[in-house]
């Protein structure tokens, strides 16, 4: 028996340019906001931008872009549907406001099986919100897609710096590629140094993001989104 | 179809294929594809991904879809609860078919912790063919 979606893989993925992957392995660290308005920002800058969100059982991005009245398109796949000018996929249009539950093999599954569905067209960037862990969406990056660039989202704190440090090491293991990082909640004027990576942008703790959550347009316009600005100038 | 074709255009040139007669797929029950919708589909694209499709058929094997809860251990049928599923849950189970686990519980505990034991995607189960 030979699984049909491996073979169609690169075809999806081939009109996209660059593929990032916005981790940091650690929960709660932002990776989901970081991900959206990086998508948003380099959009705003004329890119082609592609968002999938990854992270099956904690899905919030089509939350912070508000993606709430859209739907893939169903052309011989899926066409994700433009939100704030990002081509935005998730498994969330499927399910709504219910949990996804999946199991390791059912989360490689699953994985497959929206690379496999979804028809992005030409991208410059492609980006991938990825769950916490080291788990499959990991794993399976590596064994699946592994011109995948990593931009790890970090804080200053012993307990990030040292998720940090493990991952980026068994990353180096999967010869997995990293383009940067940023740093996320910084208190401190300069960012914390992680080794052998550079941090492409640190953004401090902006109380008024919360606000802007579910709205593109005011997302942009975010503290946020302007700390942010380094990162996509660099991925440009 | 497009990624059977993939799968078989890849699996012909690596056994040295200048001809294939036929491919045989395996369509899980939980994706519920449209057999004639598929086959049509087939007999239209054959010939784009390779000359060596030109003349191929296509049969279809049906696998069905059959889950096993692991909180007590009862295998049961997707068709059993199928019917009760409204119209974009099936649309989702058709699309992701591990996303069952979010519409259905198993019918003896009502868990909605099981695995998919078969049926459930589309499988390439041989390309027939000449060197």
């Amino acid at each position: 028996m030979i699984d049909p979606r491996l073979s169609v893989l690169e075809k999806r993925l081939g009109g996209a340019r660059r593929i990032i992957a916005v981790t940091g392995w650690k929960g709660g660290i932002g990776k989901s906001s970081v991900a959206s308005v990086l998508a948003l920002k380099l959009a705003a800058r004329g890119r082609r931008v592609g968002l999938l969100d990854l992270d099956f059982s904690g899905a919030s991005d089509h939350i912070i872009l508000g993606a709430s009245d859209v739907f893939p398109e169903e052309i011989e796949g899926l066409e994700p549907p433009l939100v704030g000018g990002v081509r935005f996929m998730s498994a969330a249009y499927f399910v709504g406001a219910r949990a996804i539950h999946l199991r390791g093999e059912e989360t490689t599954d699953a994985i497959l099986e929206l690379l496999a569905v979804t028809r992005w067209g030409e991208l410059d960037i492609l980006i991938l919100d990825m769950p916490p862990g080291l788990g499959e969406a990991s794993l399976d990056l590596a064994r699946f897609i592994k011109r995948a660039e990593l931009l790890p989202v970090y804080a200053n704190s012993v307990l990030s710096l040292e998720t940090l440090r493990r991952s980026l090491d068994l990353s180096a293991r999967l010869n997995m590629q990293v383009c940067g990082a940023v740093e996320n909640m910084a208190r401190a004027p300069r960012p914390a140094s992680v080794p052998g990576v550079k941090t492409l942008a640190s953004i401090r703790f902006d109380p008024d993001f919360e606000a802007a959550t579910g709205s593109p347009e005011k997302l942009i316009a975010t503290a946020f989104a302007r700390d942010l600005r380094p990162a996509a100038e660099a991925l440009c | 179809m497009d990624a059977v074709l993939c799968a078989a255009s890849k699996a012909a040139k690596e056994n040295g294929l200048t001809r294939v007669d036929e491919v045989v797929a395996v369509l899980g029950e939980m994706q519920a594809i449209d057999e004639k919708a598929f086959s049509s589909i087939f007999s239209d694209l054959r010939e784009n991904y390779a000359p060596v499709f030109s003349r191929a058929g296509l049969v279809l094997e049906t696998a069905p879809a059959i889950l096993s809860c692991k909180a007590c251990g009862k295998d049961f049928t997707f068709a059993e609860g199928r019917d009760a599923l409204k119209h974009e849950e099936k649309e989702a189970v058709h699309f992701v078919p591990d996303l069952a686990r979010v519409f259905v519980q198993c019918p003896a505990c009502k868990s909605p912790d099981f695995t998919i034991k078969q049926g459930r995607g589309v499988y390439l189960k041989e390309i027939r063919g000449a060197k």
